[in-house]
């Protein structure tokens, strides 16, 4: 009954060394690597700061509407006869206008850039939203007009 | 009924004292064993992950080489963001004159702190107003840019263009634009 005892209390001290030594020797290994990832970790923290400032460049500038592309887009759109007098661009409120004046019995082209606007990508809702004749027949009737639309 | 006799007694105390034993042992010595030895095998498992991930920042170079390329290439973004004011204003109006745009008056705003999750940087969104005056090309150029080659990071809020329709060169021009400033904490 003794020797019986005696095995089953070292076979326990057996497995308490051995769980001891695994333990041991992995948190050596741990050790190890870690002190491995202290020599990286200068990487690591140049890394996570250029990620830090281009994350948020590229995320200011995702929001911005291309305003170089839109006016070369409607420069190239605006059919003769056509001219601007003011042209509002607010992206804060995502919304602007375009005053401007057009030869009387021309205003097709008008329907014409608010088509090309409304497709071109940079506007949404363009309409013309004010068209009023002036001035005299000698002078050369013109169409006043104002043209609002939206930024999608 | 049969009564146990002594031997008989005595191999079930010992049999229920090692039972015990090994109960107590499991309880408080095997299972706290295998959590530590759980818990190192985790936190390797993070660490060499960690490792595989510079390495992959590397890309199989020399980690000095790497460190000098990240470094070269955080200074370039540094330098952008980590612009000040006056710096702000030197280059709005040289990149401006540049193009022979007439700036007539430049009005900064206050410099108002941007809420944004960047971690280590705080942010200032300083606003500024230019009136200025030049042709439509020339402004369409600017605002370019100021979108792409700009040393600073800026958002173009407004633009607002007036001109008699006479196809003239000095069109008057509001623009206002959003710096949007760095710093390190």
């Amino acid at each position: 009954m003794r020797w019986i005892a005696f095995v089953a209390f070292l076979f326990l001290a057996v497995f308490f060394i051995f769980g001891q030594a695994n333990i041991a020797a992995r948190r050596k290994h741990l050790d190890s690597v870690q002190a491995e990832l202290r020599v990286f970790s200068e990487v690591q923290q140049t890394k996570y700061k250029l990620d830090t400032l281009s994350n948020f460049a590229r995320e200011i500038k995702g929001r911005n509407v291309p305003v170089a592309g839109l006016m070369k887009k409607l420069s190239m759109s605006v059919p003769a006869g056509i001219i601007f007098t003011e042209m509002n661009l607010d992206f804060d409120l995502k919304s602007g206008y375009i005053n401007g004046s057009v030869r009387v019995n021309e205003e097709k082209a008008l329907t014409k850039l608010v088509d090309e606007s409304n497709s071109s990508g940079f506007f949404a809702d363009a309409a013309i939203d004010i068209l009023e004749k002036n001035g005299t027949a000698e002078e050369g009737q013109k169409s006043n007009f104002k043209i609002v639309f939206k930024f999608p | 009924m049969n009564r146990l006799s002594k031997e008989q007694k005595k191999i079930i105390y010992i049999g229920l004292i090692l039972a015990a034993a090994i109960l107590l042992f499991i309880a408080l010595i095997y299972l706290p064993q295998q959590r530590r030895l759980r818990e190192i095998r985790d936190e390797l498992n993070r660490t060499q992950q960690q490792i595989n991930e510079i390495h992959l920042l590397t890309a199989g170079r020399d980690l000095n080489e790497a460190i000098r390329d990240l470094n070269l290439r955080l200074k370039k973004l540094s330098d952008y963001l980590l612009i000040d004011d006056k710096k702000l204003i030197n280059s709005l109006t040289d990149q401006a004159r540049d193009l022979n745009i007439d700036v007539r008056d430049l009005d900064p705003g206050n410099k108002a702190l941007f809420n944004s999750a960047t971690p280590g940087y705080a942010v200032y969104a300083l606003p500024v107003a230019m009136n200025i005056k030049g042709g439509y090309k020339e402004v369409g150029d600017y605002c370019a840019r100021l979108e792409g080659d700009f040393p600073a990071l800026v958002r173009i809020d407004k633009l607002d263009i007036r001109g008699k329709g006479t196809g003239e060169a000095d069109l008057d021009i509001r623009l206002v634009i959003t710096a949007f400033l760095l710093k390190e904490q």
